[in-house]
């Protein structure tokens, strides 16, 4: 199959790379819902689709399938994932301008990743619970929320984002100390781990971690224990195996 | 790798979704791998307003605010707080957090006429739980 991806003329997306001679899952479906190909140079090979001109690319559909192409790939072979839509002229330029001049680089990347998997755990503040808590430990919070009480939003305005801001800063006090027994317990079954950047004043933590295979079942239990250690103030939420976006270096 | 992940969820603490929802893909991974420099990036359509939306600031007075009347709404009779999941469920949606996820299924169903794989993948979670807390 991967001898054809070179006739391509079109443009064509890409997903990812991995080791030469990788075998693909037979029905794998990318972006456009086209078939996935391999086009090889060398060491490596670069995960890549034919663009049909004529639909729409870059929608949410064309994201999941993206992220699924590598995901099911990243459970039978190490990848390196690339960024969501990439497109080359034509899958010479492949071949010419990524994986010649890469190729040294990529193939020692995929060394770092082969028989590691991602897995992106977000840990949250049970809202309700929080609040609870920090009304009855604060006064002036619970002072506050007498006040608004039966109020519309215009009539306590200023007292609102008052009371908005005690609680948010409470909060985010009781972040740090809810994050780092997480991040220790966690690096001692992982082999990396990132933290993204928080959204949201009740996220507690949100991080992506490289797990080896053989401490897959060590990292799992970590996260259950934890789940039931900080319930229920915290919510756990892991997604994964994953291919390790988080994981690739720059190259 | 889906079957895998969905054995551990029964009696478990961890929301361990059996495949990643769009609102996972676009928080956890847009904007993460390698970048081909010199070349198209396609942008995602339809939802770059949502990647937005979703750092939002969190010293804002429309975050404040949002606290605030979550507070307001907080009965604290109700000692545990077991009783008000269905109370605080739609609160979280009125408040902006709720509004980008439902932002995200509204462009979802849009662009996927409504049968895509999340849907079929959560129904049977919905069930099994009410299943277990009937029994």
């Amino acid at each position: 199959m991967s001898s054809n991806v070179r006739d391509y003329a079109a443009e064509v997306y890409l997903y990812g790379v991995v080791p030469a001679q990788t075998e693909l899952p037979s029905d794998l479906q990318g972006v456009q819902a086209q078939p996935v190909h391999l086009v090889e140079h060398g060491r490596v090979a670069m995960l890549a689709s034919e663009v049909d001109q004529d639909q729409e690319l870059g929608t949410p559909d064309d994201l999941l399938a993206h992220t699924k192409t590598l995901d099911e790939v990243a459970s039978h072979s190490p990848v390196l994932p690339l960024a969501f839509g990439t497109v080359l002229p034509d899958a010479q330029a492949v071949a010419d301008d990524v994986l010649v001049p890469g190729e040294e680089a990529y193939h020692s990347a995929i060394q770092n990743v082969t028989g590691h998997a991602q897995y992106t755990l977000t840990v949250t503040f049970d809202r309700e619970t929080l609040l609870r808590e920090i009304v009855q430990e604060v006064p002036e919070a619970e002072q506050l929320r007498a006040t608004i009480a039966g109020t519309t939003e215009d009539e306590t305005r200023p007292q609102r984002i008052q009371l908005g801001e005690l609680m948010v800063k409470a909060l985010e006090q009781r972040q740090p100390e809810a994050a780092a027994p997480v991040l220790e317990r966690l690096n001692q079954v992982t082999d990396d781990l990132t933290e993204h950047e928080r959204r949201q004043p009740d996220d507690v933590t949100e991080v992506a971690a490289l797990v080896a295979s053989h401490q897959t079942e060590a990292f799992e239990e970590a996260v259950e224990d934890l789940a039931r250690e900080y319930h229920p103030r915290c919510k756990f939420r892991l997604v994964g195996p994953q291919a390790p976006y988080d994981f690739v270096p720059e190259v | 790798m889906s079957t895998g992940t969905m054995q551990r969820s029964r009696g478990s603490y961890v929301d361990r979704p059996s495949s990643s929802s769009l609102a996972d893909v676009v928080e956890i991974i847009l904007d993460k791998g390698l970048v081909i420099d010199a070349y198209i990036r396609v942008s995602l359509v339809g939802i770059e307003v949502l990647t937005i939306d979703a750092r939002i600031v969190i010293a804002s007075v429309d975050t404040y605010l949002r606290f605030a009347e979550a507070t307001n709404r907080l009965d604290l009779a109700a000692q545990g707080g077991r009783d008000l999941p269905d109370l605080m469920s739609g609160m979280a949606e009125g408040g902006a957090e709720g509004k980008s996820k439902g932002a995200v299924e509204g462009v979802k169903e849009a662009l996927t006429s409504g049968d895509d794989d999340d849907d079929e993948e959560e129904q049977p979670k919905r069930r099994t739980r009410q299943s277990s807390k009937s029994e």
